[in-house]
Parts: C-alpha cells; sequence; structure tokens
C-alpha cells in the first residue's frame, strides 16, 4: 500500500474511440486538503469514477481504504434524521453543528420531505459518522450558502478528516491549501494554494478566472496599492482605507 | 403572476432567481435545458441524424462549443455539462422559440458563462428566441438582464431598478462577491457607486485610495 491517500498510476481510458485519459498520473498525499479545479468535460467526474472503481480503466489506482465519495446525484435514504445521523451518539456541541449545517431546530424530519439540497448535506453528515480519513467531494456545492460551506470545511478540519474537493467553482479553493488544475490534457498545474493562483497567466490562458478578493489584490498591485494577496475582504479593506 | 406572464410575453430574455416556486408553470410551453440524465442508448449523432442533417447538426454542436469527438459518446454518458449543451443544440435544430434554461451556469467557469450569455443575447435580439433563465446565482445575470422576477413564498416581484444590489434578493439568495464586497465597503462607510464590473470597481477604488 503507498503511503498517498491517493496514487494513480498510467491511467488510460477510452469509450467510443475516445480517449478519455492516456497515462494520467496523480499523487494526493493527504499532507493537505485540496482542490481539483478543472473546465467542464476535461474528465473530472470520470477520474472520480475510476477512483471509485466505477468506471473500467487500464492502469493502477491505489487509494486509502477509509476513503467516501460523495457524487453530485441524489441518495434515496429513508427515516428520521434523528436515526440517520445517530444523534443519540453525538455529543451535543457537535448536534449543533449538524444543525447549522443544515439550517434545522430539530431532527425529527423524515428525509424523504427535504429538499435536493438538505438531502446533499445529510448525505455527507451520514457519511462523517462512519469516520472516514478522506472525503471526495464530486461538485457538490452549487446551491450551498458561502455559510454552510464553511461550517462543513471547519468542521472536517476539526475532525482531522482530509477532503478532496472537485470543482468548477474557483471560489471554493479558498477552503482548501492546495490546488490541482486539471485540463484534458491531464494534471496542468499542482502546488500550494498561493503559488498556483499567482500563475495568472497560465490559469487565464487556460480559461480561468481568479478568486474574486483574489483577483482584486492582485489588479490593485499593478496599480501599486497593494503588494500581497488578499483572501478576505476585511484585510483588503484594513490594507487599502485603514478601516 | 398576472404581472409575470405579462412580462415574460414582452421580454425576450428573462431572469427568475428563487424559482422553485415558480418552474413547472413552464414544463407544457417551454423547451426544457437542465443537466438531467438522458435515458437513451444511442449515440449523440446517431439520435440527431434521425431527425436533422449532418451539416445542421455541425452547426448547431459548434455553437454550443461541444466537441466533435463527443458525437460517438450515448446520450446516456454525458456528462452533466455536455447534457445542457446538448439539448440546447436540440433546441436550436428543432428550432424551438421558447426555451427554459435552468441552472445552465453550473459546472461552467465564468469563460464559457460569458460566451453563452452572449450567444442568448445575440439569440434573443437578433432572431426573436425567447429565453427564460432560472439560476439562483445572481452573477449569472450580470450583463445578462436588466431587470429580473424574484419568487417569493407570498408572491413575485419584478426587480427594476438597481436590480443586483436589491436587499430583497438577498434574503432568500447568496450575494456575489462583488456585491458582497461594495456592501461591505459601505458599511464601512466607503463611498462605492454600485459596480459589478471588476474593472469599473478597480478605477473607483484607485480614485478613491491614491
Amino acid at each position: 500500500m503507498s503511503k498517498n491517500f491517493i496514487e494513480c498510476k498510467n491511467l488510460s481510458l477510452k469509450k467510443n474511440n475516445r480517449k478519455l485519459f492516456d497515462q494520467f498520473n496523480f499523487i494526493f498525499s493527504g499532507a493537505y486538503n485540496a482542490s481539483l479545479i478543472g473546465a467542464s468535460g476535461c474528465g473530472k467526474t470520470t477520474f472520480l469514477k475510476m477512483l471509485a472503481k466505477k468506471e473500467k480503466f487500464i492502469g493502477k489506482i491505489a487509494i486509502y481504504k477509509k476513503t467516501v465519495f460523495i457524487f453530485d446525484e441524489i441518495l434515496e435514504y429513508s427515516g428520521y434524521l434523528q436515526y440517520l445521523l445517530n444523534i443519540d451518539q453525538i455529543e451535543v456541541k457537535e448536534q449543533q453543528i449538524f444543525m447549522m449545517f443544515l439550517g434545522i431546530d430539530n431532527f425529527y424530519i423524515e428525509y424523504n420531505n427535504l429538499s435536493p439540497d438538505l438531502k446533499k448535506k445529510v448525505e455527507i453528515l451520514y457519511k462523517i459518522n462512519f469516520n472516514p480519513a478522506l472525503i471526495i467531494f464530486d461538485d457538490v456545492f452549487y446551491s450551498f450558502s458561502e455559510k454552510s460551506k464553511s461550517i462543513l470545511f471547519q468542521y472536517l478540519k476539526k475532525k482531522q478528516i482530509r477532503f478532496l474537493n472537485i470543482t468548477s467553482n474557483i471560489e471554493e479553493v479558498f477552503f482548501a491549501d492546495y490546488l490541482y488544475i486539471m485540463s484534458d490534457k491531464g494534471i496542468v498545474l499542482e502546488g500550494e494554494k498561493n503559488k498556483i493562483l499567482s500563475e495568472e497567466k497560465l490559469l487565464r490562458r487556460l480559461g480561468f478566472s481568479l478568486p474574486f478578493i483574489f483577483d482584486l489584490s492582485k489588479q490593485l498591485g499593478y496599480y501599486n496599492l497593494l503588494s500581497d494577496f488578499i483572501e478576505t475582504k476585511e484585510e483588503l479593506v484594513e490594507k487599502l482605507w485603514k478601516k | 403572476m398576472e404581472k409575470v406572464n405579462q412580462f415574460i410575453e414582452t421580454e425576450n430574455l428573462v431572469g427568475i432567481v428563487n424559482y422553485n416556486l415558480i418552474i413547472n408553470r413552464f414544463y407544457d410551453e417551454w423547451f426544457l435545458v437542465n443537466n438531467d440524465v438522458i435515458d437513451i442508448e444511442d449515440s449523440l449523432i446517431d439520435y440527431l441524424l434521425s431527425f436533422f442533417s449532418e451539416k445542421k447538426i455541425d452547426e448547431a454542436l459548434k455553437m454550443v462549443k461541444l466537441k466533435n469527438e463527443i458525437k460517438f459518446t450515448p446520450l446516456s454518458k454525458l456528462s452533466k455539462t455536455e447534457r445542457k449543451k446538448f439539448r440546447l443544440a436540440f433546441a436550436f435544430l428543432s428550432k424551438k422559440e421558447k426555451i427554459l434554461l435552468v441552472d445552465f451556469d453550473q459546472g461552467f467557469f465564468e469563460k464559457e458563462n460569458s460566451y453563452f450569455k452572449q450567444l442568448f443575447l445575440k439569440l434573443a435580439n437578433k432572431y426573436n428566441i425567447k429565453f427564460i433563465v432560472c439560476t439562483n446565482k445572481i452573477e449569472f445575470f450580470f450583463g445578462l438582464v436588466k431587470k429580473l422576477v424574484l419568487c417569493k413564498p407570498n408572491g413575485y416581484a419584478i426587480l427594476e431598478n438597481d436590480i443586483f444590489y436589491d436587499n430583497e434578493i438577498y434574503f432568500y439568495l447568496e450575494q456575489p462577491k462583488v456585491v458582497e464586497f461594495v456592501k461591505y465597503l459601505e458599511k464601512k462607510e466607503i463611498k462605492m457607486e454600485h459596480y459589478i464590473e471588476l474593472k469599473e470597481l478597480l478605477k473607483a477604488i484607485y480614485r478613491d485610495v491614491s
């Protein structure tokens, strides 16, 4: 077993004469929480399906056993959240985090009556209850609020559960420390978040934009108004207006 | 609802936010473009060739930016964004005049979304195709519409003035980053116009702090 959480070597996948992956390599060490960003149709979900062994491929994949996947599809469970999420076995403080994340005030709600967004959130909590070492998300946060994303990622960090978030939303990179940039040619760039985001020209050439505040601070740098990359609006205002 | 119906009848490009409360009213009359799985095993090209000529198909696929090699993929195996592009191409090929786009922006980058926004504007203004655009990501409406329909539990509102800075929307939906930032400046008593373009905001900041 590899000491990395995920190690893929020479993955190839061909479908209907269409080469989707050709000698694709990928390593996720597990030392950081990471985001994998890629344009639509570059193969993000197919890659994930290969990791989850839902897709046949040529090559080798070693993946840590205690990994769970959250795909962008609604799973059908049944019963009350109280039992589904094993609430009796969870500390009160954690129950409160769950409630904040779900935006509810009790757990006596039937899963089948929930909206698709809430079902997705319940699925995430349900899978966290298995104490995974790694959760891989497949672009599932489209309709989540910033607040609920923030609650979730903080909770995962507190529980020391690593995550790999596969997304097309550049704003979500702030929750991770390490970035992979994927195109239809494979992983074209990877490294610590700030280092990757500083590759502005390359990212734009690949069709990526920068996260809003990061982009704003970078552009203000060109006007000689800032010299650092800034991640929050509070910090940016403080630096520019001293407020 | 009458006012909203009238609005939809007169405008070629209508944006609707918090749309879950209203959307099923349109299913009968409008051609739906969403990312639901397509339960057809035929390849994209085989399926389309039973209705349209190859030349027309190629033009439509190019217009929606579907790669040529996707043609041989079974429709059931298309990715989420490919399904939307396929449905949009199908709408163009069948000359649908009323197209309902649901969460069209999901899964696309800014660059890709900009392309489609330009396309919708062109088709709406030049070719009189009507679009209803339903998404809860307000950013997608930047540069696309000047009015927005907001669905509320107790009715509907047509927002017409300074729509992206109307606080009523943000009771239901998340603020775009640029709006959040300008509102934060206002809270800090820094005067700023209600920009939605980064370039304009940059210039204004430069003028203010230098």
